[in-house]
């Protein structure tokens, strides 16, 4: 009974699972494409929350992209940031893991050094080695876990990757505007998290419609009731199978008496051969990273989450 | 009509049957054993003794059955006179009317007679036992199963078989790779090198059994097997009181076809056994040749019970000799829907409770 009930308990967790491991599939792998973009001689341009000293985009599209950030950051108290830069002088830059732990490092002391103790989270990419990184503290940490950030980060990576930086930005926005809108309200007062006085708000906030969970489990409900439905027919075809024990016999191993090998004879042919090319580091992307970090005087545990592109 | 013989006691004339743990003829009423060659002095000296009131009425059957009875046969049972029309290949019957275990050693007599039988070494009492722990352990099986109605049933089968003993041999040949991977500047490159393997084997194969009664279900039959044809006795009609016993109604030329699949699949499994040290092994071509064959026709001991429930046939078997247990039992409708309601509600239980932990933990 054990081993029929196994495959449909493995079933039911890998189908509950999946979605939840893909979301927080922090591996890129993609080719090296072409960086193009990057002026050699950037200049600082734009202020306040979206700085770019690679001089990519207009003063237009910095202005816009300001404007999306103000925005979000009033209806939910906090604070948006966007940063593209070149280079990060002294802070670890290479296309190895150091290089984002270097840029993780920078985004948080930026943030740090204009925005200590606020609950915010900033998106800073590198053309350099071309790491991104986003930085949460506060309750942008709270409402934008590593999968939600991951999902952030892949709107804009295609966009960065064609060198369309006004287009990357905007994605991230979108997708951050999305995100926070639906979980915001569980950040607020999540169980097992110790609440907040309503002072630790800026103004502005206005809640949008929360998600219940017990709206979602009825809203998913058909897909329960499926997967269900398939378990449940899994196991009573095994059952069925289990209640017929006439087998036909196959062979006649039972009532050999003897037996010996007398002709053993192997002859060469021919080889044949297959060539794959190996995936060089630089073609092949590197894997992205989640974390915690200690930053600003606020207090609050920031976490990270970035990748190649 | 056809002689009927019944084995009786003789203490207490109740009838005889066979019984493997006393190695020879029990009563059931008085509880002596006789061995068979005991009996078969006292019956023929019991005969001589009734001559004159021989009961077995040789006469023809009149014509009350219609349509072709050539396959059935008449016969008058020597403990109540009642006359019966039995299947021509049923060697033993248990009379309806007075429950005398009759036996027609003339069904197999000649051709059809066997050269050996094994004995049964599970009594009825094991048989209804093991078929009552089977149905227990499958716990969708209706009751109805269980119900001694059903239990009483059960019968034991001699079934009649062909042992096929041959020598086979083998020759297979297979495509076979072996592979290995090293890195060549920019490029992992696999070099494949491939053979032509080649493998004779001789194989012996003993007493390989055969069912050879249309009667009886191959796939069943097969099912219960082995049997230990190293236990098999000379044949005497005496093992078959109280039993039922058929003989056999396809040849041996006819059942060597399926020896033969059975013997060619061991052997070149045998031949592909030591075929070993490649990554990829593909058959490519097999023959095997038989030689050296031999076919007996032996009785092997089977316990039966055909159960017909909503309109269709199930059959449980059990090797009378091992006690080997197998059959084909129904899934009862009301506990099927009782057992897939309650999975279907508990897993749905389940996954909604990990898709509410989910979203409120926010990992969703």
């Amino acid at each position: 009974m054990k081993k029929v009930l196994l495959i449909p308990v493995l079933i039911l967790v890998l189908a509950l699972l999946a979605p939840a491991a893909y979301a927080d599939d922090s591996v890129f792998r993609d080719f090296f494409s072409d960086l193009p973009g990057i002026s050699s001689t950037a200049s600082p341009s734009g202020s306040g929350l979206v700085t770019d000293e690679t001089g990519s985009m207009t003063a237009g599209e910095i202005e816009a992209l300001n404007r999306a950030c103000n925005e979000i950051g009033n209806r939910y108290g906090l604070v948006v940031m966007i940063r593209l830069v070149n280079r990060t002088p002294g802070y670890t830059q290479s296309d190895s893991d150091s290089g984002y732990y270097g840029l993780r490092k920078y985004a948080a002391d930026y943030y740090d050094a204009r925005h200590a103790g606020e609950d915010g989270v900033i998106f800073a990419v590198r053309l350099s080695d071309r790491w991104y990184v986003s930085v949460t503290t506060g309750r942008g940490e709270r409402a934008l876990t590593t999968a939600r950030l991951d999902a952030c980060e892949d709107a804009a990576k295609t966009y960065l990757k064609s060198g369309r930086y006004y287009n990357a930005f905007s994605a991230y926005l979108d997708r951050l505007d999305s995100y926070l809108g639906r979980y915001w309200d569980q950040s607020l007062d999540p169980t097992g998290w110790e609440p907040e006085g309503p002072t630790a708000y800026r103004g502005g906030y206005t809640a949008r419609e929360p998600v219940d969970p017990v709206t979602a489990v009825v809203e998913d409900l058909p897909i329960i009731g499926v997967v269900s439905a398939i378990i449940t027919a899994i196991v009573l075809l095994c059952v069925r199978h289990s209640m017929r024990t006439a087998r036909k016999k196959e062979d006649a191993g039972n009532y050999i008496s003897q037996a010996r090998i007398t002709a053993r004879q192997d002859l060469y042919l021919y080889t044949s051969q297959t060539r794959r090319k190996i995936e060089t580091s630089s073609s092949s992307g590197s894997s992205g990273h989640g974390g915690g970090g200690h930053f600003g005087g606020g207090g609050g545990h920031g976490s990270s989450h970035g990748g190649r592109f | 009509m056809m002689e009927a013989r019944v084995y009786r006691c003789p203490c207490c004339g109740s009838d005889l049957t066979w019984n493997g743990q006393a190695g020879g003829m029990k009563c059931g009423q008085c509880g002596n054993s006789f061995p068979l060659e005991t009996l078969q002095g006292y019956a023929e000296n019991d005969i001589r003794d009734n001559t004159a009131d021989d009961f077995l009425w040789d006469r023809p059957a009149e014509g009350t059955v219609d349509g072709d009875t050539s396959h059935l046969r008449a016969f008058s049972c020597p403990g109540c006179g009642a006359q019966m029309v039995v299947s021509d290949t049923a060697a033993a019957q248990r009379c309806p009317y007075c429950g005398n275990d009759a036996v027609m050693p003339q069904v197999l007599e000649g051709k059809y007679r066997p050269e050996a039988i094994i004995p049964f070494r599970k009594t009825r009492e094991e048989a209804v036992e093991a078929y009552r722990q089977l149905c227990r352990k499958k716990k969708l099986v209706s009751r109805h199963f269980l119900s001694h109605a059903v239990m009483e049933k059960i019968t034991g089968i001699y079934v009649p078989f062909w042992l096929f003993d041959c020598d086979a041999d083998a020759d297979c040949t297979y495509q076979c790779t072996r592979s290995n991977t090293r890195r060549e500047g920019q490029y992992m490159v696999t070099y494949t090198k491939h053979y032509l393997v080649r493998r004779g084997g001789d194989v012996g194969f003993r007493s390989l059994p055969v069912n050879s009664s249309t009667k009886l279900d191959d796939t069943l039959m097969e099912s219960v097997e082995p049997f230990q044809a190293g236990e098999a006795a000379g044949f005497d009609p005496g093992y078959i009181a109280g039993f039922q016993a058929e003989r056999y109604d396809q040849g041996a030329e006819t059942c060597q076809r399926r020896a033969a699949e059975r013997i060619r699949t061991s052997a070149s499994n045998f031949c592909r056994s030591d075929v070993i040290g490649y990554d990829t092994v593909t058959p490519k071509n097999t023959r095997v040749n038989i030689r050296k064959s031999r076919s007996r026709n032996v009785l092997m001991p089977v316990w039966i019970l055909n159960n017909t429930w909503k309109g269709k046939n199930y059959t449980f078997a059990m090797n009378g000799q091992t006690g080997k247990i197998i059959g084909n039992l129904p899934m009862d409708p009301l506990r099927t829907t009782m057992l897939g309601a309650g999975l279907f509600l508990g897993i749905g239980l389940v996954a909604a409770a990990i898709v509410y932990f989910l979203i409120r933990g926010g990992i969703m």
